[in-house]
């Protein structure tokens, strides 16, 4: 069965803020730490939509408890997280309240991947809310890959006209000048030590 | 919601292009904002709502049913209609999204009545109080509305617990001794269901009277609108809540405009019978686009979204949604988010694929060997059997469209991604 | 008034320098990560140029080191990975910063904003070294280079992103002003 775009949490986010940072999305966590990649995603979503982020856990909250979460207040962003996974019966009472849970900032569903099968069966209504908006965790970005570090290495060693290992000779004698660019060297190099 | 970006298309920045379609295009805007925005195509339905509501309007006391799949555009014929409703200047229209106010799924018998006695009663004793109407009048309304108020939150009373003279006097337990009071929440009906009693709906009957009547001496009738009714996919859940609140409105004289389920109409056994209560049942059915392209590609149209869509894009969305309204908004809408994160200018064919794609992938998942067969039966001979409650899910969950009692089809974006068996070798 | 004067006068600034950095910690790394992002892609979509934040900002963990870069190590013209602005400009800038306890503090920084052709200064740079110089009234630990590499004026230390503030809304709207 195909599978959904995996897509970093800032791409996630930029998406809800072209929005004007309303609509509903869902989240899908692979595998791996789930409270540590909540903890990103909403880092994330707080840096680029520049708004409050709340996570208020589905399970096992009320009626009640989830219309004050999501109505008090109305406008900043929230994750409804769903843990593990969320049984058929409550998404279809999650189903029922759809126009109570509707709100002016935007939903996150975070979900574990199975939940979109129950999502489908048992909650038409918020479905219906999501579109095609559904997105797999991806991998961060922004880090630097390993051809990336060696092309900024050559840049620097022939900028400055002498190679990796002598760069690290001068700066253990205290050698090296003390401007940015030799600090990044360094650190490219991964002798933070002799920083 | 951000503010309306009002420059001439020609003097916006990229940015701003982008965000003011995607204003116009949210799938989960309130229906009440689109209408008020001029968003809305009225003649969408042919005008269904004048139909719902010129019933509602000479005859009072009628009981009318709007049924249609999710995301086919009810809230909003519904809100026609009231508007439709408050511009004839003798009806005082109420809308009342039952689902937005209690939890649907433990709602029983007098729930209906006490959402609707409060909003009655808070427009009978505002508009009282805007009139100036004599103090004794005023009082009696309020105090009409503080008893349906009761009844359907609940109220709090303080009970005494009497003194237990066997227990020794001691001073930790000094209060257990002299008697004290406790309060005691008493849930109302818009709370954690009461056991259902049916002498309770006559608890109702003296301030509705009261309310009704005040209304009346204006020259106006009453016509009550429930939306959210739809969510009991269930009929026969539906009807089990319903119909003890709908007769005795329908005793009082006021009209009655509800949605339901897709169920009433296609369920197994309970249909028929729940049917034959009402005036006249309305099927909001799905638009199909070889007939009503152009109305669908007007909706998009309506909210400036050629813009970003050239050509005959337009016509691209308006066939993967299938007709389904909220899918034509939500599709147009996430094609534009996926060409702005492209960075591209405009919405393109790849990317309205794209999120085709994703759509029909969500509908796809939770879907067994058998719906599947279900679905690619359907797709080839345009039968499918509403008989077998597995195939009434696969309408609820709008995997099947429904264009008419008789006109069944897969959903577009399912169509396009559900796997084909592979051919068998001769 | 001596030029001995002077050189205590530069040594007691950086001293001053010591004591912003020690007292201006920073979120953890990949929070100002995350912050430096999201500014320039607000920045960005405010302009006509479709600079790709997610593939231009890049981040490198070594034990406690962090380097966050954006654009070559040394500006030698217009590449694909430099943050370009709508009046010609283009911006490149890596920053170090070392993890402590609940954040980071900054170790070095280079911002080099490079004006459109045929303005009067070059560029500008701001720098952060990560030690005192010998020499502190030439070069001054954190320091500006105005449009010249062989200059050195003391600057502030200021948060990242205060100094991109200034890029954005002081350089470039100058610029823009100017027509």
């Amino acid at each position: 069965m195909p599978d959904f775009e995996s897509q970093p949490f800032f791409q996630i986010a930029r998406r809800l803020e072209i929005r004007g940072g309303t609509g509903w999305l869902v989240v899908l966590n692979p595998a791996g730490d789930f409270t540590t990649d909540l903890n990103e995603l909403q880092t994330e979503l707080q840096s680029v939509l520049q708004k409050p982020v709340r996570v208020v856990e589905l399970e096992p909250s009320t009626f009640e408890q989830l219309r004050e979460a999501l109505h008090d207040p109305d406008d900043d962003a929230v994750v409804l997280s769903g843990g593990p996974g969320l049984a058929p019966e409550k998404w279809r009472s999650l189903d029922i309240m759809r126009s109570a849970m509707e709100r002016s900032g935007p939903v996150v569903l975070w979900l574990a991947p199975t939940d979109v099968a129950n999502l489908a069966n048992f909650a038409p209504n918020i479905r219906s809310l999501i579109g095609s908006e559904y997105f797999i965790a991806g991998p961060d970005g922004g880090i630097m890959t390993e051809a990336e570090r060696q092309e900024r290495l050559k840049e620097l060693s022939e900028h400055f006209g002498f190679t990796d290992e002598v760069a690290v000779r001068k700066a253990e004698a205290g050698e090296l000048p003390h401007d940015p660019e030799f600090v990044e060297w360094l650190v490219l190099l991964n002798r933070g030590d002799l920083v | 919601m951000p503010s309306s970006i009002a420059a001439p298309e020609g003097q916006l920045s990229r940015r701003d292009k982008f965000r003011a379609y995607m204003q116009a295009f949210n799938p989960t805007a309130p229906a009440a904002e689109m209408i008020e925005a001029g968003r809305v195509c009225e003649d969408l339905h042919h005008y269904l709502f004048r139909n719902l509501a010129g019933r509602a309007d000479l005859e009072p006391g009628s009981q009318q049913l709007l049924v249609g799949g999710v995301g086919s555009g009810k809230t909003t014929e519904l809100l026609l209609a009231g508007r439709w409703l408050l511009g004839q200047g003798n009806v005082l229209p109420l809308y009342l999204d039952v689902s937005a106010e209690t939890d649907l799924a433990s709602l029983n018998a007098g729930s209906l009545l006490a959402a609707f006695g409060v909003l009655l009663g808070g427009s009978v004793v505002r508009d009282a109080e805007a009139r100036a109407a004599e103090s004794d009048r005023l009082q009696k309304l309020k105090e009409a509305h503080a008893k349906i108020t009761e009844y359907a939150y609940g109220k709090e009373v303080k009970r005494r617990v009497e003194p237990m003279a066997t227990m020794a006097v001691d001073p930790a337990l000094m209060r257990w001794v002299q008697g004290y009071f406790v309060s005691e929440k008493v849930p109302g009906k818009l709370k954690p269901p009461l056991p259902v009693l049916n002498r309770d709906l006559q608890v109702t009957q003296s301030p509705l009277n009261e309310f009704l009547t005040s209304v009346r001496e204006s020259s106006k009738d009453v016509v009550v609108i429930f939306d959210g009714l739809d969510r009991l996919l269930d009929a026969a859940k539906f009807w089990s809540v319903v119909h003890q609140d709908l007769r005795l409105l329908r005793r009082l004289k006021v009209s009655v405009i509800a949605t339901a389920p897709l169920s009433v109409l296609f369920g197994v056994g309970v249909g028929q019978s729940i049917s034959d209560h009402f005036d006249k049942i309305h099927h909001l059915t799905v638009i199909p686009s070889e007939s009503a392209g152009a109305s669908l590609s007007s909706v998009l149209e309506r909210r400036r979204g050629t813009g970003l869509l050239p050509g005959l894009l337009p016509y691209t969305i308006v066939e993967f949604s299938g007709g389904v309204l909220r899918d034509l908004i939500s599709l147009a809408r996430d094609a534009a988010e996926e060409a702005y994160v492209s960075d591209r200018d405009s919405i393109t064919l790849a990317d309205i694929e794209k999120v085709a794609n994703q759509l029909g992938n969500s509908y796809l998942r939770g879907l067994g060997p058998e719906a599947i067969e279900t679905l690619l039966k359907l797709a080839g001979t345009k039968s499918i059997d509403l008989s077998k409650p597995e195939n009434v899910e696969l309408l609820l969950t709008r995997r099947v469209l429904e264009y008419s009692s008789t006109d069944f089809r897969v959903h577009p974006a399912l169509l396009s991604v559900i796997p084909r068996p592979e051919p068998k070798r001769a | 008034m001596t030029l001995e004067s002077a050189r205590q006068r530069a040594i007691a600034l950086d001293s001053k320098t010591e004591r912003q950095l020690a007292d201006q910690p920073l979120g953890p790394p990949k929070e100002v990560f995350r912050v430096i992002r999201a500014y320039l892609l607000r920045r960005s979509e405010e302009t006509d140029q479709r600079n790709n934040l997610y593939a231009l900002l890049k981040i490198y963990t070594t034990n406690d080191l962090v380097q966050i870069d954006l654009g070559p190590p040394i500006d030698k013209g217009p590449t694909d990975s430099h943050f370009r602005f709508d009046s010609g400009a283009r911006l490149c800038f890596g920053l170090t910063l070392c993890g402590v306890e609940d954040g980071s503090r900054l170790v070095a920084f280079r911002y080099h904003y490079t004006f459109p052709d045929g303005h009067s200064v070059k560029f500008l740079r701001f720098d952060l070294n990560d030690e005192v110089h010998p020499d502190p009234l030439a070069e001054p630990r954190c320091h500006l280079h105005p449009g010249t590499k062989d200059l050195r004026l003391p600057f502030s230390v200021l948060h990242p992103i205060e100094i991109l503030d200034r890029i954005f809304f002081v350089l470039e709207k100058a610029i823009a002003e100017k027509g």
